[in-house]
């Protein structure tokens, strides 16, 4: 009887603290109702080596904002691209890249990571545009631009 | 901390001593100077944007509406001779300047294929093309493609 | 030197920008140079990116003359455009850290002197959760009200109360920091 009173008191001490954190991030999270999310953003060039592309992504007003920009899973892509910084914490952004050099991906890959805050419960509708995408001599080439949600 | 914003201290039981803010400050404050080269970088950014103070603002203003009416008349021949190119967000002189600049291409948009060919000329070192100097440096490098490419991604951009 | 108004609000010297007026932007920069400086040291943990970042905030705030309107306070404004620079610089020199991760590194730094009381203090601050200890530093070194944190940070003000009311009686309860309070 001892030893059960003992255990009982033991798991007492360790699950009421962590109870009370939890509880107190719970009344944040409901207060700001917020949470934040990557989105993958994939181009398909087919055939062709990719050296160039820019797109742009939005979604309705209030949705999210943008809080960070990723560079690509390809060497030719891996270094943060080029945005406008007054796209973070807005719901807007073009983003923009392009190596010179000769190791290039073809295929699908992802380009780049945006990620966001997610302002509400709904899953924001996202608007995704390729504006364009060039092999290594510059010439544009069609290809297909996709998102992934991350974790 | 600064009296504007000890009243709302009301709202909060605090009773902290100064000594807290003065030890946070020490924590969080670094004692680097800041040098003279990071204020004329920034400050010479403002300088070349705006136009010179001397001119006094009624007189700008008359002016940059001689070059806005000139501008304009210039976008209005422009797509008169190409009616399927999509006009984008008007701007003023000085941005239709700097757009007409970074269009390497001159293909009447500025996107990031302009940066990649401009960073293609500055590898393979042809020479050096003056129009290609953007920030005005006397060099044609890395910096300039760097504009190039930050103009292709602004969110407004301006037309051409 | 040139011509610098000492008297002017933010919201003057922006109209002065406004119109074309380079030695107000001037007067603006000087006035905030320093406030920006130190919350870019504080998110990037370095001197040179927070200098980087300095710059990139004030072309960041050029880009927005003419035609631009002060809703809040200049440090309501300018505080997330640190944030998000800061990001952006600390990811240029390695992988990507989130904005969670950012905070949740903004450690206190080693100090050289053996301050006993301080050097406690920072480490009772290294425990707190990042939001409680992001709105401490906000008002007490910041120097921002609650409503411009609320502001800043895009949460209600009673968020804001909330974090720094728990933050203070973390503090207030620890025998390490209990000094800094008056009973």
């Amino acid at each position: 009887m001892k030893k059960l009173m003992v255990i009982i008191l033991l798991s007492i001490s360790v699950i009421v603290p962590v109870l009370a954190r939890q509880a107190e991030q719970d009344i944040t999270t409901v207060q700001s109702n917020v949470r934040f999310a990557p989105l993958h953003i994939y181009l398909d060039s087919g055939n062709k080596p990719l050296a160039a592309y820019q797109f742009e992504l939005k979604a309705a007003a209030r949705q999210i904002k943008i809080v960070g920009v990723e560079g690509g899973q390809h060497k030719a892509f891996e270094e943060a691209p080029y945005y406008d910084p007054a796209a973070l914490a807005n719901d807007r952004i073009i983003i923009a890249a392009f190596d010179t050099g000769s190791e290039l991906p073809k295929g699908r890959t992802r380009i780049a990571t945006i990620h966001l805050q997610i302002i509400g419960d709904a899953e924001p509708d996202y608007e995704l545009k390729l504006t364009v995408a060039a092999d290594a001599d510059a010439n544009e080439i069609p290809a297909k631009i996709s998102f992934e949600k991350g974790e | 901390m600064s009296e504007e914003t000890k009243h709302f201290d009301e709202d909060l039981d605090l009773r902290v001593s100064q000594k807290f803010s003065e030890d946070l400050n020490i924590l969080f404050k670094p004692q680097f100077s800041i040098q003279p080269e990071v204020d004329r970088a920034v400050l010479d950014k403002a300088h070349q944007q705006f136009t010179p103070k001397h001119w006094g603002h009624r007189i700008l203003r008359h002016i940059n509406i001689w070059r806005i009416a000139a501008a304009a008349a210039v976008i209005i021949f422009a797509f008169s001779l190409n009616l399927t190119q999509k006009p984008g967000p008007t701007t003023s002189p000085s941005l239709l300047g700097e757009a007409r600049a970074v269009d390497i291409d001159r293909n009447g948009r500025v996107d990031i294929l302009d940066a990649f060919k401009l960073a293609r000329y500055v590898e393979s070192a042809e020479g050096t093309e003056k129009k290609w100097d953007i920030n005005g440096d006397g060099l044609v490098n890395s910096n300039d493609v760097d504009l190039v490419a930050s103009a292709a991604v602004r969110l407004d951009k301006g037309v051409l | 030197m040139s011509n610098v108004f000492i008297m002017d609000s933010d919201q003057e010297l922006i109209e002065l920008v406004n119109g074309g007026d380079v030695d107000a932007f001037e007067t603006l920069y000087r006035r905030y140079r320093d406030w920006v400086y130190h919350l870019a040291w504080r998110f990037t943990g370095s001197p040179q990116d927070a200098l980087d970042v300095l710059q990139e905030t004030f072309t960041y705030l050029l880009s927005k003359f003419p035609g631009f309107s002060l809703t809040a306070s200049m440090t309501t404004f300018l505080y997330p455009v640190v944030r998000h620079l800061s990001l952006t610089v600390r990811s240029k020199n390695r992988r990507f850290t989130s904005d969670e991760e950012m905070l949740s590194e903004i450690t206190v730094p080693a100090l050289k002197d053996t301050h006993s009381s301080r050097s406690e203090l920072a480490a009772v601050l290294a425990v707190l959760p990042d939001e409680q200890r992001e709105v401490l530093l906000m008002r007490f070194v910041d120097d921002m009200s609650l409503q411009e944190i609320a502001v800043a940070l895009n949460i209600p003000l009673g968020t804001v109360k909330s974090r720094l009311h728990h933050a203070l009686q973390r503090l207030r309860d620890d025998h390490r920091t209990k000094e800094y309070f008056l009973e």
